[in-house]
């Protein structure tokens, strides 16, 4: 048993938390994740990710692009502008959307990174863990 | 404004492009992010290739006179 002063191990980070609307994507992405030592939850619609995360303390996000939420058009845009209860959150954008418009869209949104559906696990997982040293 | 409401970051300055070790292109452009949700910094650089794209806060002034390694190691920080 641990001491109540024990430092908490690495396992208790709050898990990447997986946004899509799509199931088969989101069970790819939590596949990839957790094949690479992530712990991490999935959820599909954004309110229930919203809520998820400011419960959780989230500290990484891989979401769709295009996911909306009560408080927004977009998942991205909240979470990133709620500093106050999510101050290290830190969002990678994984998505089918790949236009330059696209892009556009998702850096105006606030994302820290995006990777391109189709790119290789090794490539999502190099930039997830780029972003989880930030969120530390 | 896009169809989506939001619209996109405006760039400053000329941007830059470097091969990484593997032989990836990418290019590096500085823009506005005042406006961004959860903004840093009134600008940023962002790094992109076919492979991913990369949002860096805390950079040089002088970051147009870094080699390549010093773009790439760039690249990789907050």
């Amino acid at each position: 048993m641990s001491s109540p002063g024990a430092v908490k191990s690495a396992s208790a980070r709050p898990p990447v938390l997986v946004i899509d609307e799509i199931t088969g994507d989101s069970d790819v992405t939590v596949a990839t994740l957790e094949d690479a030592g992530f712990v991490a939850v999935a959820e599909s619609e954004g309110d229930a990710a919203l809520k998820h995360a400011r419960n959780c303390l989230t500290r990484l996000v891989v979401s769709e692009l295009y996911v909306p939420c009560a408080e927004g058009a977009c998942v991205v845009t909240v979470l990133k502008g709620d500093r106050h209860r999510l101050p290290r959150l830190q969002v990678l954008v994984h998505t089918r959307h790949t236009t330059a418009a696209d892009t556009d869209w998702a850096l105006a949104a606030g994302c820290d990174a995006l990777v391109p559906k189709g790119t290789s696990a090794a490539v999502l997982i190099r930039e997830v863990r780029r972003l989880e040293g930030f969120a530390a | 404004m896009s169809a989506r409401g939001s619209e996109p970051l405006r760039t400053v300055g000329a941007g830059m492009t470097f091969l990484d070790a593997t032989g990836l292109l990418w290019t590096v452009t500085e823009r506005n992010a005042e406006n961004v949700p959860g903004s840093r910094g009134l600008r940023c650089l962002i790094f992109a290739s076919d492979e991913a794209v990369r949002r860096v806060w805390v950079y040089p002034a002088g970051w147009r006179d870094l080699l390549t390694t010093g773009l790439i190691a760039l690249s990789w920080s907050r």
